[in-house]
């Protein structure tokens, strides 16, 4: 199987950040990277991209996308004081529109260490 | 045998960190949260032998650990960051976002051996 080499990929597991680790990918699995520590090493590795769960779920059962973020829409137009719970393991990309949808829904912003 | 007074320090490991990468639901990841390190001295002042069990009190919970004795200074113990730690912190963040978990108060005290898998190890 062909090798994929990333370089400057940037480790998110803790808050150093490392911004220099060369991945080595076989398919949807990392199989080495290089300049990590042992947590980062073991964070790359056992984080693959395979399909595992469908796209969404709607009274849960698989759904498609689109149909999935309007029926989100519906619940959260109608909710009083909706809570966007979690963004421990997302993007700083990804924090931003989530902390923009709690304010255009009128919600909290909150994270897992609360529990 | 009464209870005696300890801080008990959280915190990240090496062998943690890497498994909980691995899976939370595996036997090494249960054996590293539910193991808790102490001074040999303290050990035997608190009556508790090695790979004894132990419950830990705080004001906000309770949990019970496999304790075994290790580097760390005396009236101090040390467990890995995992389901049992999170039982006994509170909520406060003191600003940070994360909860406090170094430096808590905590009542220790040896508890009756009990057959393996007889008993939770969150102290439920």
């Amino acid at each position: 199987m062909a090798v994929t080499v990333v370089q400057n990929a940037t480790c998110t597991f803790c808050g150093c950040v490392c911004d220099d680790i060369e991945l080595h990918a076989e398919g949807d699995r990392i199989v080495k990277a290089k300049n990590a520590c042992s947590l980062g090493e073991a964070w790359f590795l056992h984080h693959t991209a395979e399909r595992l769960y469908p796209d969404a779920l709607i009274d849960g059962k698989p759904a498609s996308l689109d149909a999935a973020v309007e029926r989100a829409a519906e619940i959260l137009d109608r909710a009083d004081l909706p809570l966007i719970y979690g963004l421990s393991n997302i993007t700083s990309e990804a924090q931003r529109e989530a902390v923009f949808l709690a304010e255009l829904a009128g919600g909290i912003v909150d994270s897992h260490t609360s529990l | 045998m009464a209870e005696r007074r300890f801080i008990l320090i959280a915190g990240r490991t090496a062998k943690q960190g890497r498994q909980i990468n691995v899976g939370k639901d595996t036997a090494d990841y249960e054996e590293i949260v539910t193991t808790l390190t102490m001074h040999p001295e303290d050990m035997k002042a608190l009556g508790v032998s090695p790979g004894g069990t132990v419950r830990v009190r705080t004001e906000y919970g309770e949990a019970v650990f496999r304790c075994q004795a290790g580097k760390v200074p005396a009236g101090i113990v040390f467990v890995p960051y995992g389901p049992p730690t999170c039982r006994l912190m509170g909520g406060d963040t003191d600003g940070t976002g994360m909860p406090t978990s170094k430096g808590w108060e905590v009542e220790i005290e040896p508890v009756e051996a009990v057959p393996e898998g007889s008993v939770d190890p969150a102290g439920i």
